[in-house]
């Protein structure tokens, strides 16, 4: 009997490898054509196409590295993508702490008018935004890339969200210890909230790294742009240079992968605790 | 990043750091920052290869020029660059000097916020003498003048010309078209004989103007849009033979180079920009637009304007950049590292365009050829609400096999709307 | 006495804001002062750059009950989100069911699936472009060549551009709403599903009966967010079809970003933006209101 039980669960196991393998396929598709198309000589492109490069080629990596300052755009990035994550925890873990667990006059109402600044299309927010970085004489400097993006709906809502399932017991014996509240959040709350802080923190650097108009708009000066906006030169008005723009894709694209793949399992979690909807 | 004089005792510590930031600044200015220079910022949508080529003449300027600093400042594409005009323009911050479309150029002009070129050219020392202002063509001067006044200069101009594939014909049994009938004519053999198709083209305005210019016809006629009259719908039921009637053309939406680099067709139309981008590895050259009732053909590509939020000194010192670009042999020599047309008929007929279209007159001689036939889009505000009417009726006939004459009609009418005619 | 205490309690709760502030002050500044600039924007007919603006009331409202490309965007819009909230729902939420179990290789498969989610959309949509090439190389024809199938113009085909432009999209937003139905999956007592299969539920029964009930509140937040991210969507328009053919991939938000920025109608276009932050409150407020009769909460 134990034998069949072994039997059924390796089908099973087939099963849903096969069930997967198909959506994986797709979902990795167009990746592997961009990291195909990085690896040929632009001539290929011109005959009949064929997958895989007829002849691998890394040239398309060294030209699209020297095409612009990447190396210069590549330490924005990361400056960038850094500095907006760690703000937006600090907001984030403290009006998430706020909005679930202390007093505070208009609670409901504050957190009703956070979640609908979600629904505004960014494209007409731009130039507001625009003018009021320009009184602050923030233009052209790492402030105007990540102090407004300091903060975000997302990050309040999922910390309300994860704070609410930490026991209550616990904070109110470290406050009879004689820690306060600010104590008892950075002391007991925070660490219990490492997959919240994980989550937020891959939105985050994804959000970050991934935005294009707005570093565009807000910086004038090359030695001031991220990746995102490097990505564009390679498209003129005549045309693109694809095996280089495709090159640069690829190595804008890995890093952010690799980092996801150590990240993922308590990503899931830190979703997963949330409760979401409560 | 401005360096101000105000920095009274200085740490050392923060000495080493203004140090390395005037050294940034040095960086970024391309080598040469003296004292009282002063600077001039160049927005452009100028990518890759073409950004090299305007590196290299923005350092020779400043080398040349050591009290101003002119940085060259990419802006992403095209659509990039006008949001971002738009919010620097409202915020005050304005570049000194920009690339723009004709039709930018009329929304700026009316907000205010453009020196026109010409109140520079009596300057004197930085002036524009008669000869020189003759010198330029003037199918760009008509096209860069609103209501009497040069506003900005022509730069990274280019016209449409008919890019074929001469081993194609040759199995046709076909000559380079240069009548539109002809050009009908060579489709359907290529389509015959060889099953390739005889030619590619856009479903969209910018190929209805080519051929509308060429039937005769005129975007806006007595301040009345004309794009609607025998000659449009001529322009358009010739298109819509080619693509519905004749089966020899299909319309795509990319770059149609790369159509014909990979043998889907035979001819397609585009402008001298594509160049540097069709395959050496075909037999191919680049002939005029083939004649309708007349010869003719569309410009597109941008002009740079002055911005009025600059001080005058900087305003000064943007203009000496835009004469220094579009001077006879700064602007031969950017027209042959590019592919763009020459600006100046001096620049044209120079030594070193002439030794560029003499190495291959057969795929360079075309676009010159025709500055004398060139058309433009009217420079006007809401053309872009145009653009989007006239592009739709196109699509109607190719696609859906409107009636020419209906489908123009209607996008007449809401041009006429969107520009308050 | 009494008094003393509310009073203390009432300074607690202002002193509470603090913890709100930061976010607050800088969601007011970059997210809340922008959207009332442009309600004010959209009563006026600026275009940003005009240095006088007059105010003109409800003048671009107006406009925009009368324009017929408003009218085809909004429909689009509609449509677009309907599919792409549907589908990325469906696959991501039978992915979730799939990967929510402990073998070999899962962190791979969850790794891979994500994939599309961290990728910049406009990149991705410069690839997938090049995949829909309308010839028979394209990427796309040769597969369906493979099934026999004839190749397709997809973006160029007034018919297909629309489902193009929407398969991209749920290739891309698969992954999300995977991430969150796992993590709602997780949080699925173990011993519940045990209980039943001692009682005999088979597979589907106890997806029917047991997961998905208890998965409804997961269900309704990727609806939600979802919802408001498709209805925003722009990027993958401009890089694919630019709207066109005929219109039939116009999406507001693109709408939007042509009348603000290539039409110099910054009104107009704060206009649209208005309407559809009212569209889209009033969409999730009846979610909620569905949601609360529907849903169903554990305790």
């Amino acid at each position: 009997m134990s034998k069949r039980r072994g039997e059924r669960s390796t089908g099973r196991k087939l099963l849903v490898h096969l069930l997967l393998i198909v959506p994986t396929a797709l979902s990795l598709l167009p990746f592997l054509w961009m990291l195909a198309t990085s690896f040929k000589e632009p001539a290929e492109l011109l005959g009949p196409m064929s997958f895989w490069p007829r002849k691998w080629t890394f040239e398309n990596y060294v030209a699209a590295w020297n095409a612009a300052p990447f190396a210069r755009y590549y330490i924005n990035s990361v400056i960038v993508a850094a500095c907006t994550v760690a703000l937006q925890l600090v907001t984030g873990a403290l009006a998430g702490y706020g909005f679930a667990r202390v007093q505070m006059p208009g609670r409901d109402i504050l957190f009703g008018i956070i979640l609908a600044t979600m629904m505004v299309p960014s494209t007409v927010t731009l130039v507001p935004s625009y003018l009021i970085l320009n009184k602050l004489g923030w233009l052209d400097t790492y402030a105007a890339l990540i102090v407004p993006w300091g903060a975000t709906p997302f990050s309040i809502f999922l910390f309300r969200q994860f704070f609410r399932t930490i026991p209550r017991d616990l904070e109110d014996a470290a406050r009879i210890d004689g820690c306060s509240q600010l104590g008892v959040l950075w002391r007991i709350v925070l660490p219990l909230s490492k997959p919240a802080v994980l989550t937020v923190a891959t939105y985050g650097w994804i959000g970050s790294w991934n935005d294009f108009l707005w570093p565009l708009v807000m910086t004038d000066s090359e030695h001031m742009r991220t990746l995102q906006v490097g990505l564009r030169v390679f498209t003129q008005d005549a045309g693109t240079r694809y095996t280089l723009q495709m090159a640069a894709a690829a190595f804008t694209i890995v890093p952010i992968l690799i980092a996801y793949f150590f990240v993922q399992r308590q990503f899931v979690e830190g979703i997963a605790r949330t409760g979401l909807t409560e | 990043m401005k360096l101000t004089g105000s920095s009274r005792q200085l740490s050392g510590r923060r000495m080493s750091v203004v140090w390395v930031l005037s050294l940034l600044v040095a960086f970024v200015a391309g080598g040469t920052l003296a004292a009282a220079a002063t600077e001039v910022t160049f927005w452009h949508a100028l990518g890759s290869d073409h950004q090299a080529v305007l590196n290299e003449l923005v350092a020779e300027f400043n080398a040349a020029n050591p009290d101003v600093v002119v940085r060259a400042e990419y802006q992403g594409s095209y659509g990039d660059l006008q949001t971002k005009l738009i919010a620097a323009v409202s915020a005050g911050r304005a570049p000194t000097v920009s690339l723009v479309y004709n039709n930018w150029t009329a929304a700026f002009l009316d907000a205010g916020a453009l020196v026109p070129v010409e109140q520079f050219f009596d300057h004197g020392e930085h002036g524009l003498s008669q000869a020189e202002r003759d010198d330029y063509v003037a199918s760009f001067v008509a096209a860069n003048t609103w209501d009497g006044t040069w506003v900005t200069m022509p730069f990274n101009k280019s016209i449409y010309v008919l890019y074929y594939n001469q081993e194609l014909l040759d199995r046709a049994g076909v000559g380079v078209p240069a009548t539109m009938d002809e050009l009908r004519a060579a489709a359907k053999a290529v389509k015959d004989k060889t099953g390739v198709y005889g030619f590619a083209l856009k479903a969209d305005i910018d190929h209805f103007g080519v051929f509308l210019h060429a039937f005769g016809g005129r975007w806006i006629e007595d301040g009345k849009t004309a794009f609607n009259g025998p000659e449009g719908v001529a322009a358009l039921r010739f298109m819509q033979d080619l693509v519905l009637t004749d089966g020899s053309a299909y319309y795509h939406d990319g770059y149609l180079d790369e159509e014909f680099n990979v043998g889907n067709t035979a001819m397609f139309m585009a402008t001298v920009a594509t160049i540097p981008w069709v395959s050496n590895d075909l037999n191919w050259g680049a002939a005029p637009i083939p004649a309708g009732a007349v010869q003719a053909s569309l410009v597109q590509g941008t002009d740079l304007a002055i911005f009025a939020q600059a001080t005058p000194e900087e305003q000064l010192a943007a203009w000496r950049f835009v004469k220094f670009l579009t001077s006879p042999e700064v602007n031969a020599r950017w027209a042959v590292a590019t592919g763009y047309l020459p600006v100046r008929e001096s620049a044209a007929q120079s030594a070193t365009y002439q030794e560029y279209v003499n190495q291959d007159p057969k795929k360079y001689g075309a676009g010159v050829a025709q500055l004398e036939h060139a058309k433009f889009d009217p420079g006007l505000a809401a053309w872009f609400d145009a653009r989007r009417n006239v592009t739709e009726a196109v699509e109607e006939a190719l696609i859906l096999g409107v009636d020419p004459q209906d489908a123009l009609n209607r996008a007449a009418q809401a041009t006429d709307r969107a520009l308050g005619l | 006495m009494k008094r003393g205490e509310t009073i203390r309690k009432r300074i607690r709760g202002w002193a509470g804001l603090l913890y709100v502030l930061p976010a607050l002050s800088i969601l007011g500044l970059f997210q809340l002062a922008p959207v009332v600039y442009a309600a004010w924007l959209s009563l006026t007919d600026s275009n940003l750059i005009r240095p006088v603006t007059n105010f003109v009331g409800l003048e671009q409202y107006r406009r925009m009950i009368s324009d017929p490309s408003f009218h085809i965007a909004l429909k689009n819009t509609v449509v677009y989100t309907v599919g792409v909230v549907f589908f990325s729902a469906l696959f991501g939420l039978m992915l979730a069911v799939l990967l929510n179990r402990k073998f070999r290789g899962v962190g791979l498969y969850r790794t891979l699936l994500f994939l599309p989610v961290v990728t910049a959309t406009s990149t991705a949509a410069v690839v997938w472009r090049w995949m829909y090439a309308p010839n028979p190389n394209g990427l796309l024809n040769r597969i369906v060549a493979l099934f026999g199938m004839e190749s397709q113009r997809w973006l160029l085909d007034p018919d297909l551009a629309l489902p193009s432009v929407m398969a991209m999209s749920i290739w891309q937003s698969t992954g999300y709403s995977m991430i969150i139905f796992l993590a709602g999956l997780q949080n699925i007592s173990s011993t519940v599903m045990e209980a039943a299969k001692v009682d005999g539920a088979n597979w589907w029964q106890r997806l029917r009966y047991i997961t998905l009930p208890l998965l409804s509140p997961t269900i309704f937040f990727v609806l939600v967010i979802s919802v408001i991210h498709s209805f925003q969507a722009v990027s993958q328009v401009l890089v694919l079809t630019g709207g066109g053919p005929l219109r039939r991939t116009l999406v507001l938000v693109y709408y939007l970003y042509q009348q603000a920025f290539e039409s110099f109608n910054m009104a107009y276009g704060a206009a649209i933006a208005m309407t559809l932050f009212v569209i889209l409150a009033a969409c999730t407020w009846i979610q909620w209101k569905v949601a609360e009769k529907r849903v169903h909460y554990g305790e």
